[in-house]
């Protein structure tokens, strides 16, 4: 019997076809970190250098990647797992702080939201 | 003088006129003809119409069907051996449904890149057709014609469908050369795609498109549109960044501040290599 399973595994193996599947890659060296989805069997290093990815990269499942996308901007790559960057994240927050603050002292000023809309002073 | 006048009138009435290799004379072979030449007239006459004829296809657009299949309209074919020295010719005037049973050898696997033969080895006037892993030739035929190419992804499922018009390659200034429609919220999600090799996440509301087939240089034409799913958050789309093998592309709230949306539709158009 183990035999038999030995037999059908290498029958299996080499009808396997060997081929550029999906991948995800992760580029670590870039902040935030870059995800680079290649698709079917697309050759993903021709495909990396025309989208200039440099560095190294891991290969990562789908769900590897936060579904949250509220802190994108400070992702960083550690240790196979995204984690958030206390650096990038203080500087993505101050940013939007600053808008903040411009758009209260707007309305301090007498200015209403669509008057703030018509200024593209608005932040989501 | 008289001698070689006589000599000369003697060669002209035995020589026999010589026929052009490529051309299809109107009317041939006439009723004046001479018995002796009509065996090189219709020869003649035939090579130049098989050179007409061996690469004729008329129809048989192959179009998606389901995760498994793929429907071929109907059409002509002639479909030559590899010396061109036979050519089949067949017909089908009825849709045709390709399934995994017709691949040529093997069972079908998954994130493999296929293409779609007709095949003329069995002799019936209608059509076989052949799902073959092969760019080159199905396993097993010898008359045998490509007709579209399309990827069995990582879920099994058949995708980017590609049937070939007869003038395949052609470079048209006006078709669009690269699309791509993708989800850039939550978990980034590609919908559909032309040409496109890769979309990297580069941040918020920010990507990059690989173009599978370059363009000739930097300057072709990106338009791009996105939305959120509710419709009520409209947001701006620009492309950035053009060259030949890729470009970038930005959304935006109507404040100006990058933002990912949950539907992104790009095309671009503009001469390739």
């Amino acid at each position: 019997m183990r035999k038999l399973n030995l037999f059908v595994i290498a029958l299996a193996l080499s009808s396997c076809v060997v081929s550029h599947a999906d991948e995800i890659r992760v580029y670590k060296e870039y902040s935030p970190a870059r995800v680079q989805y290649v698709i079917g069997q697309h050759d993903g290093d021709l495909a990396a250098n025309k989208a200039g990815n440099k560095g190294g990269f891991k290969v990562v499942e789908q769900d590897t990647i936060p579904k949250d996308r509220e802190d994108r901007d400070s992702w960083k790559f550690e240790k196979d797992k995204f984690k958030i960057d206390p650096g990038l994240k203080a500087e993505q927050d101050a940013k939007k702080n600053k808008v903040a603050k411009l758009a209260d002292k707007l309305k301090a000023m007498g200015l209403d939201d669509e008057d703030l809309k018509l200024l593209s002073v608005r932040s989501e | 003088m008289k001698k070689r006048f006589l000599i000369f009138l003697l060669l002209l009435s035995t020589a026999h006129p010589v026929f052009a290799a490529s051309q299809w004379t109107v009317g041939d072979p006439q009723g004046t003809e001479d018995a002796g030449t009509i065996d090189d007239i219709i020869r003649i006459n035939n090579t130049a119409l098989d050179r007409l004829l061996n690469g004729t296809r008329r129809g048989l657009g192959v179009n998606y069907a389901t995760a498994s299949t793929l429907t071929v309209l109907p059409g002509e074919i002639a479909i030559p051996n590899a010396s061109v020295s036979v050519s089949k010719y067949r017909e089908t005037t009825t849709n045709t449904t390709v399934t995994w049973a017709d691949i040529d050898t093997g069972v079908e696997a998954t994130s493999t890149q296929y293409y779609l033969y007709t095949t003329g080895d069995t002799d019936i006037t209608g059509m076989v057709f052949k799902i073959s892993a092969s760019a080159s030739a199905p396993s097993g035929s010898t008359y045998y014609r490509q007709i579209a190419k399309f990827y069995n992804n990582s879920s099994g499922d058949i995708e980017s469908v590609i049937s070939y018009r007869p003038d395949y390659g052609t470079d048209y200034p006006d078709v669009i050369k690269g699309r791509i429609s993708f989800k850039g919220s939550g978990t980034v999600t590609i919908y559909d795609s032309y040409n496109v090799s890769s979309l990297t996440d580069n941040a918020t509301g920010n990507y990059t498109i690989t173009w599978d087939t370059d363009f000739a240089d930097g300057n072709y034409e990106v338009v791009c549109n996105t939305n959120d799913t509710t419709g009520d958050a409209p947001r701006i789309c620009g492309a950035y960044s053009h060259a030949a093998g890729s470009v970038i592309i930005q959304t935006e709230n109507i404040a100006g501040t990058t933002s990912d949306s949950d539907i992104v539709n790009v095309i671009a158009v503009g001469d390739r290599t």
